[in-house]
């Protein structure tokens, strides 16, 4: 049957609209990777990769500590924040009729729209000034030889308030994957004398590993660009890490104090940073999603 | 008749709609037990009262006694005192639609029943293993594909290898919900050679769609309309000289 001329006039608009709508979206994103390519490449020299920074015009300065604070924040973050985020995904998937769930779902929605700067701040007051600590009426508390007090800024600090940003986009993510899982495969697993909980931790959730770990990387490389916390938390540092209770550079520290300084130098660095942070992300999300959907298919 | 299960006075509700009325009914040993009836009779709760898992359901409800008299366990399973997880492990079944775990190997589908059941023993799980896969009438099909998912078989072939799952813990008690309905003739014939070799070692309970498949596999067929036991007697017997009307007019096929 021959479509009205009319018809395939509308069409045409509609296609152009959306196109065109697509391309002006792509301009400022394409604009930006291509700013932070030629400048990070523009500026990159292995010494930056191995070398702590320098002051400002001294040659042979290095974001080699931010790099390795990225890369332990982001370590500890998960581990804080991974086993929380599974926890509550298989609560909140598993356990539907429980009275609790429309609550925790309430707090996790809430949580995942959460500037993440309020975070920041909530962990600065509670953790880093120790506020936690005043409503007991105490300075620290003390549990033998191990004494807890105000943190001030830390990389702990930072890593809770990461970890706090990652879990409810793990949980989401992981209630979403369990929720794939088919009733006929649990019910093949409870009619084997299998409990409800093996049958979550050995079925529903080797049934869904490939959701629950893209929701992982996808917490990964959200966490990993936060500055507005780590702001508030850690501080930065020029140094290499010392300690879980000292402070620590990270990538998108760098990227903040280096890109607004004075000097041409340092904000090269600035590019570089975000590039390699880009990298990672980039890396994260393509590389190992790939590798993973590989591995993991059955 | 020696009965391994007698169900007394069983209800059931899916919420607040009840969809079982006082069943009464002994399933005799080493036989296979036929249950038709039109869609939505309750065949399907039925077959899922007898392992307690029909109560998993958000709302379900059972009330009455079923007893069961197995070699590791006798008395009546719905008693409060009894935990419900042992129950499932001394009957096995087969679901209407094939489902094997798909990220576990054809090996380890038959494996896991074992390994929940607290066998360790890697020699023994393997040769467990591959007897099941035989009486299941699969292991010349996949013995080069023992470590291939189990989704990657053909549908007949995975529904055999669900029944493998099923019988590998060595049950007494095979429930089988409409197995065949998903399958081709072909694949439906081996499986049902294969039950009526299996009833040897273990007492089926088989829920059909398929009259003449009860007709030809079934010693016992019972016959439930709208949630009531209608009939239960021999098959022969059933299908030759129905006592109720109903049945009568199911088998000869004026409704269902």
């Amino acid at each position: 049957m021959r479509i009205p001329s009319l018809r395939r006039f509308y069409d045409l608009i509609f296609v152009s609209i959306c196109v065109i709508a697509f391309i002006l979206a792509m301009i400022p994103l394409a604009w930006i990777l291509i700013e932070i390519i030629i400048n990070g490449i523009s500026a990159f020299s292995i010494q930056l990769l191995t070398n702590l920074p320098r002051p400002a015009g001294v040659p042979g300065g290095g974001i080699a500590n931010y790099i390795q604070g990225t890369i332990i924040l982001v370590a500890i973050a998960s581990l804080i924040g991974f086993p929380f985020g599974l926890f509550i995904g298989v609560f909140l998937s598993e356990f539907k009729e429980h009275k609790l769930v429309p609550i925790v779902r309430f707090f996790v929605d809430v949580f995942a729209e959460f500037p993440s700067i309020v975070i920041g701040i909530f962990v600065y007051v509670i953790l880093v000034r120790g506020e936690i600590f005043e409503l007991f009426g105490v300075q620290s508390i003390c549990i033998g030889a191990i004494c807890l007090g105000p943190m001030g800024f830390s990389a702990l600090a930072g890593s809770i308030s990461l970890a706090l940003l990652m879990i409810p986009i793990v949980s989401k993510s992981v209630e979403e994957s369990l929720n794939l899982v088919p009733v006929s495969i649990k019910e093949a697993a409870l009619a084997l004398g299998m409990s409800r909980w093996r049958t979550v931790f050995s079925i529903s959730i080797s049934y869904a590993r490939t959701g629950i770990l893209l929701a992982y990387i996808l917490a990964l490389s959200r966490i990993a660009g936060e500055a507005a916390p780590l702001l508030l938390t850690v501080l930065g540092s020029y140094y290499w890490f010392s300690g879980l209770f000292d402070r620590i550079g990270a990538l998108p520290l760098a990227i903040f104090t280096y890109g607004i300084s004075p000097f041409e130098d340092l904000r090269a660095q600035a590019w570089v940073a975000s590039l390699l942070l880009i990298l990672a992300i980039l890396f994260l999300n393509i590389g190992l999603k790939i590798l993973i959907r590989r591995r993991f298919a059955w | 008749m020696d009965a391994i299960l007698s169900v007394r006075n069983l209800n059931a509700w899916y919420g607040e709609k009840q969809v079982l009325y006082d069943i009464n009914l002994d399933i005799p040993r080493y036989h296979i037990t036929a249950i038709i009836g039109p869609s939505g009779c309750g065949k399907t709760t039925f077959l899922r009262c007898l392992n307690r898992l029909h109560e998993l359901g958000q709302g379900n409800k059972v009330k009455g006694e079923v007893y069961f008299n197995g070699k590791n366990f006798k008395g009546n399973i719905y008693d409060p005192k009894v935990d419900a997880t042992e129950i499932r492990r001394y009957m096995g079944m087969v679901f209407q639609k094939p489902n094997p775990f798909p990220m576990l190997s054809v090996y380890d589908n038959v494996a896991i029943g074992l390994k929940i059941n607290g066998i360790k023993d890697k020699k023994k799980i393997n040769e467990i293993v591959m007897n099941s896969l035989k009486k299941a009438y699969l292991l010349d099909e996949v013995k080069d594909s023992l470590h291939k998912s189990g989704a990657s078989l053909s549908g007949g072939q995975q529904q055999r290898l669900c029944i493998a799952r099923a019988i590998a813990y060595n049950p007494e008690v095979l429930l089988m919900d409409e197995p065949t309905s998903a399958l081709d003739p072909i694949a439906t014939s081996k499986i049902e050679q294969l039950l009526v070799e299996l009833k040897k070692e273990f007492t089926i309970v088989i829920v059909t769609h398929n009259m003449q498949q009860a007709a030809r596999i079934a010693d016992y067929t019972a016959f439930m309309y709208l949630g009531k036991l209608i009939e239960f007697a021999p098959t022969e017997e059933l299908f030759e000289t129905p006592k109720n009307e109903l049945t009568e007019r199911y088998i000869t096929g004026k409704f269902g």
